[in-house]
């Protein structure tokens, strides 16, 4: 498993070939620099002064100097290459992932919090950098060092090396076993974290609620249990990492080998087939091994952890969309005839929200939706903007099954309006642009002149260039209906979605808006899901919908007459008050 | 806010007063430093002495025989085994290092959560979520350079590496102090560059930690908001705008290594030229006969030994910089003196809410700085409320109403004018007798993401029955009927699972449940229409009598049912009467009337 993790990102290596390329060449070059040294050393202490030749100590210092300085400058470039090609590396996956998240569909949003989601693109993804700067480099020198060792070993004592490649094989074995054991440990390290993380965000926002319900003290015993289960967690891991593993490896490597060592040699040197001196140089020689292969083991170990955050990056990249497109259909669609909802049936989970629906909209006609909360309301609209497939059924624009229309060309001709309005760190041109820079300044500025929404903007010491702070707190809810409203005329839609959102304008603002609304319905087909009868009373047509079905149809008039559903809620709100207050 | 003098001990203090709770555990960990310490620097020593013992024995000739050689041997292991003792134990001070990282950061998270739950509105109006998030979570880690990894692990380690330090210096001042000189001519270069350095690397560093919140804040926004990025087809201007995010973030970033490595770079050459000087010296003393090889040889290795730890501790300076960004980010959170006043000399609130007196109250948002015109969203407000009561709110947009509210509720603290509950200021009021007998359903509820029991109970451990009673009355409870797992049922996050006006219905039970004396609503139009919202208002009658309501509404049949209306108009209440007075008073409520 670990390799086809590792196999997975090297395609964001090759992007940068490049860099990746200079900075093996540079490593190669650190240390070449790096071993140079010990050598000059040793050459100085076993020629120069047991010799006593003074010109040769001029000369290896001097080489001694050299090494060192140009290891130096090409530390310092190996550095900055290697942080470059990390950091832009780990920037092409968050993009990568951020851009796959955002092309999947909404159940995935419905099943992970963004509290979740932002993790996973910033903080996990942060963990790779681990593995592409500074642990690389240690992998690969060490490995280096190693096989150099390796090789001076066997060729100064052939059996010695023997021995140590014979053994090779078990400590790899042992410490695969040891790495697969953490590497789960560390997964679910990072589970808790993200969900700590996902708690704190979640809750965060809503501290004044939770004040007013004097819960803090709740809320905050929930997050000490939480932060103790993750403690617990990591104490673990690191009890089988020091308190097992290293405390094993390290007697292991440094003094039971020595204990055979000295045992072997001492009975070598008893019976003459060894000298003091060649048991020394075994015995440095051990060291000289075990050093690299213990930084070789924590880097690995390092590489180990990060890789946990890998593979729950890779479980996003992996997720496909539900709701599938069809790229190469893209052409701009034009609403000319009608919209068709043809026997369709969905459920989220387990009950089936629509059954069996069918309705027709004519082109220009404004419709307007009513009914209980549950009664299919939302769903209908989510399924023809296609956050959702139908389970059953179809949608129809002008003939054609939405399913074989491209999204991008289906959701630019419909504009929805939503009653939670969202907006987005930026200005207020922006937000009305929805980030589309290719619309233009004057055209956004005509449609808030339209709307009224210019009155308060205006007033803004930036104006359009305010920038909103975090949800468009600094403006009020109305204000912010009025900006969503505005988005969405901007857009110029073939057909407005209207979800609820006229309930929150007051009667007078709304009235405003109705004629604007008026104005631009003209050849526009409109959707409007609204409790204010007010509104619906000037529709073509009201659809009266109960547990996912129709149940009236016609304009206000004819309904008025049935003397259905529709006219119970509509005599209602005209009718006088309980209690009269003269 | 800030007025604090900050200077390296303040950040020292600021650490050391964690430690209180972990004293035993401190000096456990310094005598932990002391045995690696020995166990770090003497094993030159005795493998040289071990090897000693073996020139010698092979020296003896005559003294060798296979019992003494078997002893030598046993001698041998003996030592090698005891010193594996001491090592054995010395790698457990890693796992103890570890493990104190994690309790401080536990604790600072915990420490910070609980203050974030203590803040008022204004601190959140300055400090966007994610914002707030990453300093708790993010900031708080125990990896460097983490401040609680900092705190334990990078305050003992470098302690180890000076203890290294001094020991092996004071072994290398014994065999030959001139040399010795030599070799720590360079450190007053190094701690001189380093000071020069560390004001620039701690900028650079709080920038880094900046441009984190801020993607952060990008994706919190792209997230919750993705049907309005969806419809909007803006998921390829979401993605071009979040490259452009990390972009401005790479410099910075590079920047940041830049210095690091630049400073770790000078730092090496710096010690080892240091080394090489000392071979050179040395060596020539060798040649000239003042020291002997086995000396010279010692002291290159015990040279060779102090240059990791001497690296370590200029990076524990550096990690410290690093570090006191994190602490200057949580200080803000202190800083920003928004918690909730001392409760203790304040009046109990025992009776029920008999009436409610505003006299004059003005109220303007912290940092409203974009509209200098005006700064006040209330203005000079002032009336009487009866226990009981029906007090409807109507106006234009942005008139006040939900301002109003939410200074009823306590969110928002009035700047001006006199607010009285039963004719004690609410000053001297305790906050939560207060806040026990009101009940807030916000315009937009705030539900998370655990089971629909949960949010209606709200961790009031309120019974069974009483729950499902005002489920019944919010009108909630035979949908929920028809879920799966009913009230276990769990809601994404934000409440996704329901609909906008079955969440705004839990928000009602939620507040009913608690049985408050006044309950406000800020619009529930969506949560109810017009012939539920009749059923409702008959059946709050029966089931909380002479329940005090301050409703926010558009609808004209809900003002009619009121004892009186309020009519605000840009902040300010242009009539406040029975409906028959202010058809005649107030031109703003005779529009509105004539509209229905």
């Amino acid at each position: 498993m670990k390799k086809s993790l590792l196999y997975r990102l090297f395609p964001y290596f090759k992007e940068e070939k490049l860099s990746f390329f200079y900075s093996i060449i540079t490593v190669l070059f650190v240390t070449v620099f790096q071993l140079g040294r010990p050598y000059f050393m040793r050459k100085i202490i076993d020629n120069a002064i047991v010799g006593g030749n003074r010109d040769i100590i001029f000369f290896y210092s001097g080489m001694f100097l050299l090494f060192l300085i140009l290891g130096a400058i090409t530390s310092y470039i190996q550095v900055l290459i290697t942080s470059k090609l990390g950091i832009r590396v780990v920037n092409s996956v968050k993009n990568r992932v951020f851009s796959h998240i955002m092309t999947l569909g909404m159940s995935f949003f419905d099943k992970n919090q963004s509290g979740k989601l932002m993790s996973r693109v910033e903080s996990d993804v942060e963990q790779l950098k681990v593995i592409f700067t500074n642990s690389a480099i240690m992998l690969f020198s060490s490995v280096i060092v190693l096989i150099g060792i390796l090789c001076i070993i066997t060729y100064e004592q052939p059996y010695l090396g023997a021995i140590i490649f014979l053994s090779l094989p078990f400590i790899f074995v042992v410490f695969y076993y040891y790495l697969t054991l953490l590497r789960k440990i560390w997964i679910n390290v990072r589970k808790k974290n993200s969900e700590i993380s996902g708690y704190i965000a979640e809750y965060v926002r809503g501290i004044p609620l939770i004040q007013l319900f004097l819960a803090q003290d709740k809320v905050y015993n929930k997050l000490e249990e939480y932060s103790q289960k993750k403690f617990n967690l990591e104490n673990k891991a690191m009890f089988y990492d020091n308190f097992v593993f290293w405390s094993f490896f390290s007697f292991f490597s440094e003094s039971a080998s020595m204990i055979l060592i000295l045992w072997y040699g001492i009975n070598g040197i008893y019976n003459g087939t060894m000298t003091v001196g060649t048991l020394i140089m075994f015995g440095e020689l051990m060291r000289q091994f075990f050093w690299p292969m213990r930084n070789l083991m924590m880097v690995v170990n390092q590489i180990n952890v990060s890789l946990g955050a890998c593979e729950r990056i890779f479980d996003v990249l992996d997720t496909k969309t539900d709701v599938k497109d069809i790229d190469f259909n893209y052409e701009k669609i034009q609403l000319k005839d009608k919209i068709l909802f043809d026997n369709i049936s969905f459920k989220y989970e387990n009950d089936y929200i629509l059954k069996d629906f069918s309705l027709e909209i004519k082109k220009g006609e404004q419709i307007a939706v009513i009914g209980p909360s549950g009664s299919g309301k939302t769903t209908l609209i989510n399924l023809l903007l296609r956050f959702y497939d139908c389970n059953n059924g179809d949608i129809y624009i002008d003939n054609v099954n939405i399913k074989n229309i491209s999204i991008l060309g289906l959701r630019e001709k419909i504009a929805l309006v939503l009653q939670e309005v969202n907006l987005f760190p930026g200005t207020i041109m922006e937000n009305l642009k929805a980030f589309n820079d290719e619309i233009k300044d004057e055209r956004v500025i005509q449609a808030a002149i339209e709307l009224g929404s210019i009155e308060f903007i205006e007033k803004l010491e930036k104006g359009f260039y305010t920038e909103l702070s975090e949800d468009g707190k600094n403006l009020s809810m109305g204000e912010r209906q009025l900006i969503s409203f505005t988005r969405a005329f901007v857009r110029n839609p073939d057909i407005l979605i209207l979800d609820e959102a006229t309930s929150s304008i007051d009667t007078i603002t709304e009235k405003y808006i109705q004629q604007a609304l008026f104005k631009l319905i003209k050849d526009r087909t409109s959707i409007i899901i609204a409790h204010r009868l007010s509104t619906i009373e000037n529709s073509d047509r009201i659809i009266v919908m109960e547990n996912g079905n129709i149940v009236e149809a016609g304009n206000h008039s004819k309904l008025i007459k049935n003397n259905g559903l529709y006219s119970k809620l509509y005599n209602i709100q005209k009718t006088k008050p309980l209690k009269e207050n003269n | 806010m800030n007025t604090r003098k900050k200077n390296i001990f303040y950040y020292y203090k600021w650490i050391l007063n964690h430690y209180k709770e972990f004293k035993g555990y401190a000096v456990m960990l310094f005598l932990f430093t002391i045995l690696s310490t020995a166990v770090t620097s003497l094993y030159p020593l005795v493998f040289k002495s071990i090897l000693d013992r073996i020139v010698e024995f092979f020296n003896n000739k005559d003294l060798i025989n296979v019992n003494s050689l078997n002893q030598l041997k046993y001698n041998i292991t003996g030592i090698l085994l005891l010193f594996a003792l001491g090592m054995i134990i010395a790698n457990l001070y890693p796992y103890y290092r570890g493990k104190l990282n994690l309790k401080f950061e536990m604790l600072l998270r915990n420490i910070y959560f609980k203050k974030l739950l203590q803040k008022q509105h204004p601190f959140f109006m300055k400090f966007r979520t994610g914002d707030v998030t990453t300093r708790i979570t993010t900031d708080i880690k125990s990896h460097p350079p983490g401040i609680p990894w900092f705190m334990c692990s990078g305050f003992f380690r470098a302690f180890n590496s000076l203890c290294i330090v001094i020991f092996c210096v004071a072994i290398m001042f014994s065999l030959d102090y001139k040399l010795t000189l030599i070799s720590i001519i360079p450190v007053p270069f190094v701690v001189g560059v380093f000071f020069i350095l560390e004001k620039k690397i701690r900028a650079i560093f709080s920038e880094t930690r900046k441009r984190v919140s801020i993607t952060n804040d990008f994706l919190e926004s792209a997230f919750s908001g993705i049907k309005i990025v969806k419809s909007f087809s803006a998921e390829l201007f979401q993605k071009e705008k979040f490259k452009k995010v990390l972009e401005e973030r790479f410099d910075i970033e590079v920047e940041a290594v830049k210095i690091m490595g630049l400073f770790h770079v000078f730092f090496t050459v710096i010690i080892h030229i240091a080394q090489v000087a000392v071979l050179f010296y040395g060596g020539i003393k060798v040649i000239n006969g003042d020291i002997t090889v086995g000396t010279y040889f010692a002291f290159y290795t015990y040279l060779g030994m102090i240059i990791f730890p001497l690296i370590d501790i200029p990076q524990f300076f550096v990690t410290g910089s690093q570090a006191f960004t994190v602490i200057d980010r949580l200080d803000e959170i202190d800083d920003y003196m928004y918690d909730i006043e001392d409760e203790s000399t304040k009046v109990e609130l025992e009776d029920k809410i008999q009436n409610i007196v505003f006299e004059n109250v003005s109220f303007k948002f912290e940092n409203k700085d974009y509209n200098s015109k005006e700064p006040f969203s209330l203005k000079n407000i002032s009336f009487k409320i009866n226990g009981g009561e029906k007090i409807a709110i109507i106006g234009r947009i942005g008139s006040g109403k939900t301002t109003l509210l939410n200074v009823f509720s306590g969110i928002y603290i009035h700047d001006k004018g006199k607010i009285l509950i039963n004719n004690i200021p609410v000053e001297n009021i305790s906050r939560n007798s207060y806040l026990k007998k009101i009940g807030y359903i916000q315009q937009e509820p705030l539900i998370f993401s655990e089971s629909i029991w949960s949010n209606i109970d709200f961790w009031r451990n309120i019974s069974e029955e009483i729950i499902i009673r005002n489920s019944k009355m919010s009108q909630l409870h035979e949908e929920i009927d028809k879920l799966d797992k009913k009230y276990e049922e769990k809601l994404g996050q934000k409440g996704i699972g329901l609909s906008g006006g079955q969440r705004q219905r839990l928000s009602i039970a939620r507040a009913l449940s608690g049985y408050p004396d006044i309950i406000l609503m800020d619009d529930i139009t969506s949560a109810l229409d017009a012939e539920n919202e009749k059923m409702f208002w008959q059946q709050l009658e029966k089931e909380h009598k002479d329940i005090t309501c301050i409703i926010v509404t558009h609808r004209m049949s809900t003002a009619l049912m009121a004892d009186k209306i309020i009519v605000l108009n840009n902040g300010k209440i242009e009539a406040f009467g029975k409906h028959n007075e202010l058809i005649k008073k107030s031109p703003i409520y005779k529009e509105l009337y004539s509209e229905n």
